[in-house]
């Protein structure tokens, strides 16, 4: 029994670094980025979320353990992910394999969801998780009916075009176009409400039906109420340190290009290329905070469901999480 | 006795895995191959750094831009490729290029901030030249041209076209 041991070590040593020989050549050019996180979702209350790289690996990352525990390494570039906390479904939104599901536990690909053109780059479970909804680069829209084990939605005619951002209990989605967001009754498929407004970049809702968007450097809230712009934030300045003392800090007058923006609680979070979270007030806009713990640009903030903590992520493979007071 | 052919098959085991492993090392540390003579006919050299990230890209066709700002590769080019060297930051993000395209046939080198494009420069196939200094909004531009037509100089500040000295003899 002992003696076998020792031969299958041997053995599956001599396979594995037989199999280490050196391949300097790569299939296809690609310009990716390992070492960035893509996309980012919590999967408990908050402190546990699953991260995903360009390099199509899939990590569980917990809030105070520096280390990654790998669920799936699949070999494709993804974008986007969408977790499904009842079926412990990962959907996983690929370059080139459309839509995956793989499943949490074991990391396995379930079933593979294609589009008709392209890829998506952000995919979402409705709130109630009957859905599962995206769109391609070609703008074609995509509904699956989780229930029915994925099965595609024939959408009507006159579903308005642009991005599906959110399917709330009550099957209203919401959809996003560059000049007017769309509220879609899908139980009787007819439209709820529309609101005019020029959109640049949308990036987050909260409760009440306000919403915030992009335009380069700047983040304009919206409120549903008066159906105007209420104000508008941008960073004020670059703050950088220095790379041989750390503590020395600099502050450059330039307010760079923004990536992401989010409602939490009585706050509003923007990240930027300029590697900083700034922390506004929900209602004056004022500047609360300017966090600097990132080490590149920060691509994502994702909010847990009872907004009681807030997870970044950057470029470099950088995590960040902070709980909201 | 089958103990012992084990033990047999294991000291063979570790005698060819030590003779790999040696030969291994001797041809990393000792063998030094003469390219001196030698051409090398590639699709693409990829140049990466420390931390695996991809900085210079030799290649044909080069790879769409991934826009790594919003985690996730742009559909920019479509079916229009272009061969060139294209350099990339640290973060990945496609920050220049020295290019052709194959469409229009066109020859461009460009520089890029994290957001646009700021400065181009470009000869056309026919004979045609013209360098473009961009600000991130293209509100203020710069645009030197010429053709077999016209040499021009335009300047763009705040939206509005300066006028510039045309047409001196």
């Amino acid at each position: 029994m002992k003696n076998n041991k020792i031969l299958s070590t041997l053995i599956l040593l001599f396979a594995i670094l037989c199999c280490k020989g050196q391949n300097i050549f790569i299939p296809k050019l690609t310009n990716i980025n390992p070492v960035s996180y893509t996309d980012v979702i919590f999967t408990g209350i908050k402190d546990t979320v699953l991260i995903s790289t360009f390099s199509g690996r899939i990590s569980k990352r917990i809030n105070g353990n520096p280390k990654e525990i790998v669920i799936a390494k699949i070999d494709d570039e993804i974008y986007s992910l969408a977790y499904h906390s009842q079926r412990k479904d990962i959907a996983v939104a690929t370059l080139e394999n459309g839509i995956l599901l793989l499943n949490e536990k074991n990391g396995k690909i379930i079933k593979k969801l294609p589009l008709k053109t392209t890829w998506s780059v952000a995919v979402f479970f409705s709130d109630n998780f009957n859905y599962l909804f995206t769109q391609d680069q070609k703008k074609n829209q995509y509904v699956w009916d989780v229930t029915k084990n994925y099965q595609e939605l024939i959408l009507p005619s006159d579903f308005s075009k642009g991005a599906i951002v959110k399917i709330d209990k009550q099957n209203i989605a919401t959809i996003v176009a560059s000049n007017k967001i769309v509220y879609w009754n899908m139980n009787n498929n007819t439209v709820e409400k529309e609101i005019l407004v020029d959109l640049k970049k949308f990036t987050d809702m909260d409760s009440e039906g306000n919403f915030l968007y992009l335009n380069y450097n700047e983040c304009t809230k919206y409120n549903s109420n008066t159906h105007q712009s209420e104000f508008k934030v941008k960073h004020p300045n670059w703050i950088t340190h220095d790379i041989e003392d750390p503590s020395k800090v600099y502050e450059d007058d330039y307010s760079m290009n923004l990536t992401t923006a989010k409602f939490a609680k009585n706050k509003i979070f923007t990240a930027s290329i300029d590697r900083s979270i700034r922390i506004w007030d929900k209602k004056s806009g004022v500047l609360l905070q300017s966090l600097t713990d990132h080490k590149a640009t920060v691509n994502k903030l994702k909010v847990s469901k009872d907004e009681s903590q807030l997870v970044s992520i950057d470029l470099k493979g950088g995590i960040q999480f902070l709980n909201i007071e | 006795m089958k103990s012992k052919f084990f033990y047999l098959l294991s000291i063979c085991n570790l005698l060819a895995f030590s003779f790999y492993l040696f030969s291994f090392s001797k041809k990393e540390n000792t063998k030094v191959i003469d390219f001196q003579d030698k051409i090398i006919k590639v699709r693409g050299i990829v140049v990466v750094d420390s931390f695996g990230v991809e900085r210079v890209i030799i290649g044909s066709h080069l790879p769409e831009p991934n826009l790594s700002t919003y985690g996730s590769r742009a559909n920019s080019r479509g079916k229009l490729g272009v061969s060139g060297v294209m350099l990339y930051d640290a973060e990945g993000q496609e920050r220049g290029g020295y290019v052709t395209d194959d469409n229009l046939g066109n020859a461009f080198l460009s520089l890029d901030s994290k957001t646009q494009m700021q400065l181009l420069l470009l000869s056309e196939p026919q004979g045609a030249a013209a360098i473009m200094l961009n600000s991130h909004d293209r509100k203020n531009t710069i645009t030197l041209s010429t053709s077999d037509e016209n040499a021009s100089v335009k300047l763009k500040k705040n939206e509005k076209n300066i006028k510039l000295y045309e047409n001196e003899k």
